[in-house]
């Protein structure tokens, strides 16, 4: 404890703020004498100012580089680069379109065909209001669009062929991150005005006029987030609070306007673990137990729900694992009986999704050792390999979203293999997964599919994110959709990346 | 790098991905690497916010994988270095965010002004300091619960 006298101790409040800055020519010259003087006659803060220099030694010795040469700097590599020809095109020149789709689909809706190159600059979304809070009306329709230049898009759903909604958040450094929210109609993908701070990660619409969106506001306190909850409901789009306080919901997934669920992690109430499964009944949320016997493999602390896959009101079907267990321990949850039953453990794998066809047919897609792609299928009452359904399984990257029309037709998302390139889309034709042709992007490193869902056997949205490089190099991040129609996939994407402003111009997403 | 992203592999998969840009920026003369005007200081800082932003896009994408916010990635981190001063130094660098954790390194480490890590993450020297201020603050308190012997301070 400090003996100075009341005024000084005064002084010591005032140079707190400028300890943590000493030292690297961050403070005024005036801050920086009143410093000095200040702990030279101060033993407490000379103390706080060493401890400081001895956090910052420990962050040196542990972090500096270690000067070591990265494999690819060899002489050799680097004459390979250097005496290859100049590139025509440098980004300082790249051309606006970023796509080069192999060709248009032609649909077969007229008055769709007739929208082509559509764009959003500022729309209004007359009909869409935001109610933040508990349900009180509040204005979404009007001021500039909320959705920013770098942003990605985690998941989409469609009501009809000419309606959907595409949910995900900005992508770029800049904090905090809003939501993007942008719904398609007649022809055209259009970003909603909601200006609400976090990010959505699913969405899950049970008829036209009926839906959630859910996702998650980080905190100022590291490591918390609070669920967000969206609620689409004749015509408007509102903020549902929830009893927890904490938490990162993952998934939505609506049976009916009175019944639905959402899974995720970290859902606390004053610090009180609640369970990574909700249910909500047409009035409110309620968080469900896990099973039980799920802790004698895992702590339930760290237990996150990452999908669920309901086939009725009765039976359904949901993957999370532990993020503290090594090796990493996955389970499949299986709801029977008005309960969650641990169905199966899995060690070192990761799930990543789920889609079930009937209670007695589904798919799971995860990674296995080496993250090497590892694909389960549900047959004969039991979860059984079926990597080899994939032909060429040993030239992917992580599966992640997976979407099944029925028994002999589903749809796959792949990663690119070690993050870098194209995405891969693999096809279930009843017999055998084969990867599908997708457009290809200009002038990107690469690019995801996050999420995909089909309308029909011949028509289907996907959406996902891609990196763009500007002319000084920073790297940005912005949406992908996909359309499928006829047995070719199409892709739109903004076209004036070159703007690297995290507020710049909207996003236009031109639909043939 | 380690200090952004944690893991000592992935920062030599970003460190080598950035001298590739490199090269090939030099390879077609883009600045700073074709202007005769450009200084080694000039050089550095594009390299550093090449590198950053690469760490930023890592990081990014191990959110998309596990779905977590990017505050929350540094729960996956895999740390290497077993020394006990290396794991204080880890635990407190997973309760930072990667830009605090950037902005720690660029100047701690690297010597960078304020303006010029501003320039590299995008963001004013006034907002650089206070990110600075308040990530530091937040590592002396993260490391002192990891290592309380070393209070030193006589204030309450």
């Amino acid at each position: 404890m400090s003996q100075q006298q009341p005024t000084h101790v005064a002084d010591c409040a005032a140079v707190a703020r400028l300890l943590p800055l000493a030292g690297h020519f961050l403070l005024s010259a005036d801050e920086s004498s009143t410093l000095d003087a200040h702990v030279a006659t101060c033993a407490a803060c000379r103390a706080e100012l060493a401890v400081y220099d001895r956090v910052e030694a420990a962050w040196r010795r542990t972090f500096a580089p270690r000067w070591e040469t990265p494999p690819l700097v060899s002489r050799r590599s680097m004459m390979d680069i250097l005496t290859q020809e100049p590139e025509q095109n440098a980004p300082s020149t790249a051309p606006a379109v970023l796509f080069t789709p192999r060709a248009r689909p032609r649909r077969a809706l007229g008055s769709l065909s007739a929208v082509a190159a559509t764009l959003l600059i500022v729309v209004l979304m007359g009909g869409i209001l935001l109610a933040r809070g508990h349900g009180s009306p509040a204005s979404g329709g009007t001021g500039p669009t909320t959705v920013i230049a770098e942003s990605t898009l985690g998941d989409v759903a469609m009501v009809s062929p000419t309606e959907g909604w595409a949910v995900g958040g900005s992508s770029g450094t800049a904090s905090p991150a809003k939501i993007v929210l942008m719904h398609y109609l007649d022809g055209t993908w259009t970003p909603v005005n909601l200006p609400i701070d976090g990010y959505l990660t699913s969405l899950s619409m049970s008829s036209p006029t009926e839906g959630w969106a859910v996702g998650q506001v980080p905190l100022t306190q590291p490591t918390q987030s609070a669920p967000l909850l969206l609620h689409y409901d004749g015509g408007t789009w509102k903020q549902v609070a929830v009893s927890a306080q904490n938490g990162q919901p993952a998934q939505v997934q609506m049976l009916s306007a009175t019944d639905g669920w959402m899974v995720g992690q970290g859902f606390a109430r004053q610090a009180a673990p609640l369970g990574g499964i909700w249910h909500y009944d047409g009035q409110t949320w309620t968080a469900q137990p896990l099973p039980a016997s799920l802790s004698a493999a895992i702590p339930l602390q760290s237990a996150y729900v990452s999908r669920i896959a309901m086939i009725s009101p009765t039976e359904g079907w949901a993957l999370g694992g532990a993020s503290s267990t090594t090796p990493s321990t996955s389970f499949i949850l299986h709801f029977t009986g008005g309960s969650w039953k641990v169905q199966r453990l899995l060690t070192d794998v990761s799930v990543q999704s789920i889609a079930m066809v009937s209670a007695s047919d589904g798919w799971i897609t995860a990674t296995g050792t080496d993250n090497a792609p590892l694909l389960l299928r549900y047959t004969g009452g039991r979860w059984v390999e079926a990597t080899a359904s994939i032909g060429n399984g040993g030239t992917l990257g992580r599966l992640l979203d997976i979407f099944m029309r029925s028994a002999t037709e589903g749809w796959m998302t792949c990663q690119a293999r070690d993050f870098r390139g194209s995405p891969t889309l693999l096809h279930y034709d009843g017999t055998k997964w084969s990867v599908s042709s997708l457009p290809s992007i200009t002038n990107t490193s690469t690019w995801d599919i996050r999420g995909i869902t089909m309308i029909s056997a011949t028509e289907g949205w996907a959406v996902g994110e891609h990196e763009v490089k500007s002319p000084n190099y920073l790297t940005l991040v912005t949406p992908v959709i996909l359309h499928y129609h006829n047995g070719r996939w199409t892709g739109y994407t903004r076209q004036d990346y070159l703007t690297p402003s995290p507020h710049g111009p909207s996003i236009e997403i031109p639909v043939g | 790098m380690r200090g952004i992203v944690g893991d000592s592999e992935q920062a030599r998969d970003l460190v080598q991905d950035t001298c590739y840009e490199a090269c090939r920026a030099a390879q077609r003369g883009t600045p700073p690497f074709g202007s005769t005007s450009s200084s080694e200081t000039d050089m550095r800082r594009w390299l550093f916010r090449v590198g950053y932003n690469r760490a930023i896009s890592a990081l990014r994408r191990r959110r998309i994988i596990h779905w977590l916010p990017l505050e929350n990635v540094r729960l996956l981190i895999s740390f290497e270095d077993e020394s006990a001063e290396g794991q204080d130094v880890r635990a407190a660098l997973a309760t930072l965010t990667p830009q605090d954790a950037a902005c720690l390194t660029l100047i701690i480490i690297h010597d960078f002004t304020a303006a010029e890590v501003g320039q590299i993450v995008g963001a004013s020297p006034q907002a650089v300091a206070k990110r600075f201020s308040r990530a530091k603050q937040r590592l002396r308190d993260a490391y002192l619960a990891q290592d309380p012997q070393l209070e030193g301070s006589g204030h309450p």
